[in-house]
């Protein structure tokens, strides 16, 4: 444990964003700029035979107006950012049919909200005035909405050349199945499915571009998590060397997956700030959000648990479909996080599962915040609290017969990894961290059912959940001893609230022996740091984190080597403490000021450069977190309203930079959780139609739908794969929440002597209350 | 999501109101912006001229006569709320309009407003009918006329004001003793629009024993429907009676709710709201 890192200390980031001092994407449009609207597409399938622009062009304002084909010419189709490492793509069996992506479609319209013309006025207002008198003939063709009828067929294309509908494949097979009537065989069997939502971060999305005819430079800032990957993949297609353009992403509020991706509309605004040599900027709004912005989830599963007469798992076969929408640029690591996740933290000899991604007429998706991990954890959860209904055993047991503890750790449950490497759960003993969860959240619930009275019906229910973190394939960090002996580190994940510029300063300043407060961070600016991936995947402190330690270690080398020039020593006799480089030559010690000094104008060492250094941090493979969650839930019989009264949260992690931003991310997890599991949901009508254009249609959890977290116990595991020690948390707070929930309700109606077994989130109301009165 | 250009005009009284309702070209009242503003900004409606009503400052009071009390019709929700002479003949109008949105849509909504925009998932015009409201509408071709709470809703966002009518006051008449209130609703989270609610009034008789009970519906079809039921037993209990009765309410609906789900919620709202206003009766 450092001085630093371990310590609850406040986001240093919080007084600017609390005081509204925070300089967010609309922050720095500029009153000159150009303002962009986009013409969208109103149905969900059609053939564009037609787009009349002329009245537009003529319409107050306009600068200059552009339709798909036109954009065609200035720059290509937008490539895929992300393909699975080939060791992991032949063991899964991993076939993948490409989209063809356009930032404005030419043709052809895939979804409701795609955008096909973008419209550049003086202002917003005049802006949706022109876009509004953009004519467009669609021929409309019958779209594709579930995944199911996807397949079929009878049933259309999403692309021509890919006409059974089916992005990609995969496969594995570990161990051998019992046969269903082999002796003793318990096998129960499901179907799960979990609805089409996504974090809908309070800042929607947005872009300003300037050219700098000087440099020959597009300026791009944009709300992204990944400005590198953003720069690469635009550059790509419009045809420009890297240089032709720098990505920065400003003080960002809330990504949860949605900025971690690449948008079209980033495309059109650098490419048109170019032409017209003018900054452009597009704000977008909360009906664009909802339509345009990429979803999430959208699975559903076909689970088959095999067990002894003990509760003991023999074996575990999943079919599962997602539905990625037009298309998932991350498709790959939607679909191998969900087959990967899929095993959880049990000993289970035999799993088979296929699944498929199927593209549909509805809006692109993403990874959203445990991106196919709550999936996957809610068929398992699911099946073995089915399992012990069957069994006449309790969850709890079911969970304990199966979990793996410190006998079993580190444990290989036989495959590889996306990055190829076989799994290795580095944990120390998960069946203590589930035990620790259920002992805190029985006496509370307890007294809250005894408290209960009139229609309300109280119920808990338990989850388990492994997760894959920390993963490459890498991340740089760059730092700068600055003239006033504070620093400047540079890294390339963008944050986006996570509180980097406390928890990575807390790292650098224990290695450097100076405070957090000294080191200032810079993230997410292609143009002063020249490779980087992104914050996503609970990656950031992992990777990021690790870069900054050796970043810093190198810096400290450096220093080390300058006092001991200006001491006449070797670098050996020289040692950093909490006051200053101590050596022998001298009985004060040498601040990093003076240090620092020594770089500047008429210093000792006036004329070399300023002493920096910098690293790179390339984790062999991920490290596993795993966690227990219960939620104690209430349902009123009269209404079916299910309410989250109490959750507790037992973690075994790695080694903590940050007790504060680490509660801060589970119970923000927790809560998103907690919104997909009653409220969110992209429902999609008939027709292919969004239904879910409003913030009073699409339901976020309020702070009265979410109870107080707990985090009751957190086992630290440290991991030896990286070298702070660390492992990611960004997502285990939101991936059991769905089961866990799911669990307390059926849990609570079974009180009432029903049989309920909830299937499916979010858990409507009025869905309960059709089980409630169905009941015999 | 922001609006296609539209004239503005702000008149500083009703008159001048009326004046330009009758004149300008496609006029819009705006009485509080709660539902017109985003439907503007959505594109989804659209005004020739808007006409803010935001300075018909003598349509913000309360004015109490003998046996009525007459609210302007741009009172705001949270005018409703806090107004003592409102609490005498509608007890349970604060509980209602603490249900309505959130601190700030109370802040700028208006009881004309909810009223003539006629939402069927709205509280208001179900607790105006409940209170046998009448709504005063004036214009400048037909001057001042009456009507009944009961008939001024149409149809979903319909009601009976002409193109060229504005409500001015809402009359509502004192209650009558040994009267309960009730009000329950069913909404997915605090603030939401209700799926199904109810207000209710229960009579009771000398002997607090409950004579009668009159209820409106809120989400139900495309407007508030009014039950009743004449002959509640009490013989056997508050919380059976009043299921009972619920029970009885929803039946007399027929047809007017179809979804069993629906149905269910409803008849929960409505035995909720009982109980409620039965102990409000019993106390009176």
């Amino acid at each position: 444990m450092g001085k630093f890192v371990g310590r609850p200390i406040e986001r240093k980031e919080d007084a600017r964003f609390l005081r509204g001092a925070g300089r967010y994407l609309a922050d720095v449009v500029s009153p000159e700029s150009l303002h962009v609207a986009f013409v969208r597409s109103p149905v969900a399938a059609a053939r564009v035979a037609g787009i009349e622009t002329a009245a537009a062009r003529q319409a107050p304002g306009v600068v200059r107006v552009v339709t798909g084909s036109e954009f065609a010419e200035l720059c290509g189709v937008i490539p895929m950012v992300y393909r699975p490492d080939p060791v992991f793509n032949e063991c899964f069996g991993v076939e993948f049919v490409e989209p063809e992506i356009r930032a404005l479609a030419v043709d052809r319209v895939r979804y409701v909200g795609e955008p096909l013309c973008a419209v550049v006025t003086e202002d917003r207002y005049l802006a949706e005035d022109a876009a509004e008198l953009v004519d467009v003939t669609y021929e409309p063709v019958e779209p594709v909405l579930d995944t199911a009828g996807a397949v079929t067929d009878s049933t259309p294309s999403v692309y021509d050349h890919c006409p059974d509908n089916v992005a990609m494949r995969v496969s594995y097979a570990l161990g051998t199945l019992p046969d269903d009537d082999a002796p003793g065989v318990v096998v129960v069997e499901d179907s799960y499915e979990i609805g089409r939502h996504s974090g809908v971060p309070l800042e929607g999305r947005g872009a300003r571009a300037i050219y700098d005819g000087e440099r020959g430079r597009v300026d791009l800032w944009t709300t992204t998590g990944m400005p590198h990957i953003l720069r690469d993949v635009i550059c790509r297609a419009a045809g420009w060397p890297a240089e032709a353009l720098r990505v920065v992403a400003p003080d960002v509020g809330g990504s949860f997956g949605p900025k971690v991706n690449i948008y079209g509309e980033d495309a059109v605004l650098a490419v048109l700030a170019r032409e017209l040599g003018r900054e452009v900027s597009w704000v977008e709004d909360r009906y664009e959000h909802l339509v345009s912005c990429a979803q999430s989830r959208d699975q559903r599963h076909r689970a088959r648990l095999y067990a002894d007469a003990t509760g003991r798992i023999v074996g575990w076969k999943v079919g599962f479909d997602v539905d990625i929408g037009a298309y998932n640029f991350w498709v790959g690591g939607v679909v191998a996080n969900t087959a990967i996740h899929l095993l959880g933290p049990y000993r289970i000899p035999a799993c088979h599962v296929t699944g498929r991604a199927v593209y549909t007429n509805k809006t692109p998706t993403v990874q959203y915040r445990g991106a196919g991990r709550p999936e996957a954890c809610f068929a398992l959860e699911r099946s073995l609290d089915r399992l012990a209904e069957v069994l006449g055993i309790s969850r709890q047991e079911v969970r304990e017969r199966n979990l793996l503890t410190g006998s079993d750790l580190p444990y290989a449950p036989g495959i590889p990894q996306r990055d190829g490497v076989p799994i290795v759960y580095d944990g120390a003993d998960y069946r203590a961290t589930f035990r620790a969860c259920v002992d805190a959240v029985a006496d509370e619930a307890q007294a809250l059912r005894q408290a209960s009275t009139g229609d309300l019906r109280i119920g808990v229910g338990y989850a388990n959940f492994v997760e894959a973190t920390g993963r490459g394939p890498f991340e740089n960090a760059r730092i700068r001893l600055d003239g006033d002996g504070a620093f400047t580190l540079w890294v390339g994940s963008a944050a986006a609230g996570q509180g980097h510029e406390t928890s990575l300063a807390q790292v650098a300043a224990d290695v450097l022996q100076t405070t957090p407060e000294a080191v200032r961070l810079r993230a997410g600016d292609t143009g002063t740091l020249e490779q980087g991936i992104g914050s996503f995947a609970s990656r950031t402190a992992v990777v990021a984190g690790s870069a900054v330690h050796l970043a810093a270690g190198a810096l400290l080398a450096r220093a080390t080597d300058a006092v001991a020039r200006a001491a006449g020593a070797g670098r050996e006799d020289v040692t950093l403490t909490e006051d200053g480089f101590r050596s022998a030559d001298q009985p004060a010690p040498r601040s990093w000021q003076e240090v620092a000094a020594w770089f500047a104008a008429g210093g000792r060492f006036d004329g070399e450069p300023a002493l920096e250094d910098e690293a790179t941090f390339r984790p062999e493979t991920v490290t596993w977190t795993m966690g227990t969650h219960a939620a104690v839930v209430s349902v009123d019989t009269g209404s079916g309203a299910v309410r989250v009264l109490r959750y507790f949260v037992a973690n075994e992690e790695g080694r903590i930079i940050n007790p504060l931003i680490v509660q801060g991310q589970i119970r923000g997890g927790v809560a998103q959780g907690i919104g997909g599991t009653l409220f969110e949901e992209f429902a999609y009508d008939a027709d292919g139609q969004p239904q879910s254009t409003t913030l009073a249609h699409y339901l976020l959890p309020l702070a009265t739908d979410v109870p107080r977290v707990e985090v009751v116990h957190t086992e630290e595991g440290p991991t030896d794969r990286n070298p702070l020690g660390v492992k990611g948390v960004g997502e285990g707070g939101t991936i059991p929440v769905y089961a866990a929930v799911a669990s307390a309700v059926d849990d609570a109606l079974r009180d009432g002597g029903g049989r309920a077994h909830v299937r499916r989130t979010p858990i409507r109301a009025r869905d309960v209350l059709r089980t409630i009165l169905d009941a015999p | 999501m922001k609006p296609p250009p539209f004239a503005y005009v702000r008149p500083a009284n009703v008159g001048e109101a009326l004046g330009l309702l009758a004149s300008v070209e496609d006029p819009r009242l705006l009485a509080g912006g709660q539902s017109l503003l985003p439907m503007m900004n959505m594109r989804l409606a659209r005004a020739g001229t808007v006409v803010d009503l935001g300075d018909l400052h003598r349509l913000r009071r309360v004015l109490v006569h003998d046996s009525r009390v007459l609210v302007g019709a741009m009172c705001r929700h949270a005018d409703l709320a806090g107004s003592a002479a409102l609490a005498r003949p509608l007890p349970i109008l604060r509980q209602v309009v603490d249900h309505i949105g959130h601190p700030a849509i109370r802040n700028r909504g208006t009881l004309g407003g909810s009223l003539a925009h006629a939402d069927p998932a709205a509280e208001l015009p179900a607790l105006m009918v409940l209170a046998g409201a009448t709504l005063w509408a004036e214009s400048l071709r037909s001057g001042r006329r009456a009507i009944p709470a009961e008939a001024f809703v149409r149809g979903h966002y319909l009601t009976a004001l002409e193109l060229d009518e504005m409500l001015t006051w809402i009359e509502i008449p004192q209650g009558r003793p040994h009267s309960g209130f009730g009000f329950h609703e069913y909404a997915p989270r605090a603030g939401d629009f209700a799926e199904v609610g109810a207000v209710v009034r229960v009579d009771a008789g000398d002997g607090h024993a409950p004579l009668r009970v009159r209820a409106v519906t809120i989400g139900i079809g495309d407007r508030p429907h009014v039950l009743s039921d004449d002959a509640p037993d009490a013989s056997a209990g508050q919380r059976q009676w009043c299921a009972e009765s619920a029970r009885r309410l929803v039946g007399s609906l027929g047809t007017a709710v179809d979804d069993a789900i629906e149905a269910r919620l409803l008849e929960v709202c409505l035995a909720r709201a009982l109980e409620h206003a039965a102990a409000g009766s019993e106390a009176s």
